[in-house]
């Protein structure tokens, strides 16, 4: 992801990543991988990854890995929901989404 | 003696309307034995009784489906058979929204600070990840 990084900068679109583990994970995962786009966590409350409807797809208590591409409008116009554990999302599918919204 | 008359006249509509139940009854059970031996009593029994479900379970769809065709051999009745028509097109179309308004949330970024989604309307495009940790 960290690689689409600059790619997806030149769209403009801004990167909102949401973790449902614990804090411990995001924590040593951002340090480690040196991520730039804010990593938001929700404590474990299922709360927000409920309202996308991409919680506990597994049963194992985490949202799936997903993404939401929303417009200036504040409208879902792409998603793509993680329907496995190797779910994978190119970033060239993203930018290419991104660059519908003109 | 005119009154007399309306009342046989009603008597004879609900007698003629009872025969007719009848007649449509005894249709049903000397079909199906016809068309399929000794199980059609099985089916024959079925058929009343779905049609008397419909208004209060219209939930079992499959099974109505299935009994459907008994229904429409013996040609008694044709609302189940219109109600399953009706049934279909919700359950096959499914329409998503082309455009859905995102959820919004507010959650702390683990660098500090709380991001709101609603605070990027207007302004740019977001791409609400979802991650897990291997990801």
């Amino acid at each position: 992801m960290q690689k689409a990084k600059a790619e997806l900068d030149a769209t403009g679109v801004q990167i909102l990543a949401i973790s449902t583990d614990n804090l411990e994970g995001p924590l040593n995962f951002a340090a480690r991988e040196g991520y730039e786009f804010p990593i938001l966590f929700t404590a474990l409350d299922p709360t927000v990854p409920q309202a996308y409807g991409v919680f506990n797809l597994f049963g194992d208590g985490l949202a799936s890995a997903s993404m939401f591409l929303v417009d200036q409008q504040g409208e879902i116009v792409w998603k793509s929901i993680g329907e496995n554990y190797t779910h994978q999302i190119y970033a060239e599918e993203i930018i290419e989404q991104i660059e519908k919204l003109g | 003696m005119g009154t007399v008359f309306r009342r046989n006249k009603k008597g004879f509509l609900a007698i003629s309307f009872v025969a007719g139940l009848l007649l449509l009854a005894v249709a049903c059970g000397s079909d199906s034995p016809d068309s399929s031996g000794p199980s059609g009593q099985q089916v024959g029994a079925q058929p009343t009784a779905v049609a008397e479900q419909p208004p209060s379970s219209p939930t079992p769809v499959p099974t109505a489906t299935t009994v459907s065709k008994p229904v429409q051999a013996a040609a008694t009745v044709s609302e189940p058979v219109a109600e399953t028509d009706d049934d279909v097109p919700v359950l096959v179309n499914t329409p998503g929204p082309v455009a859905m308004l995102a959820p919004d949330f507010t959650l702390p970024s683990i660098g500090g600070g709380v991001y709101t989604l609603s605070d990027f309307r207007g302004k740019q495009p977001v791409l609400v990840v979802f991650y897990r940790a291997y990801w």
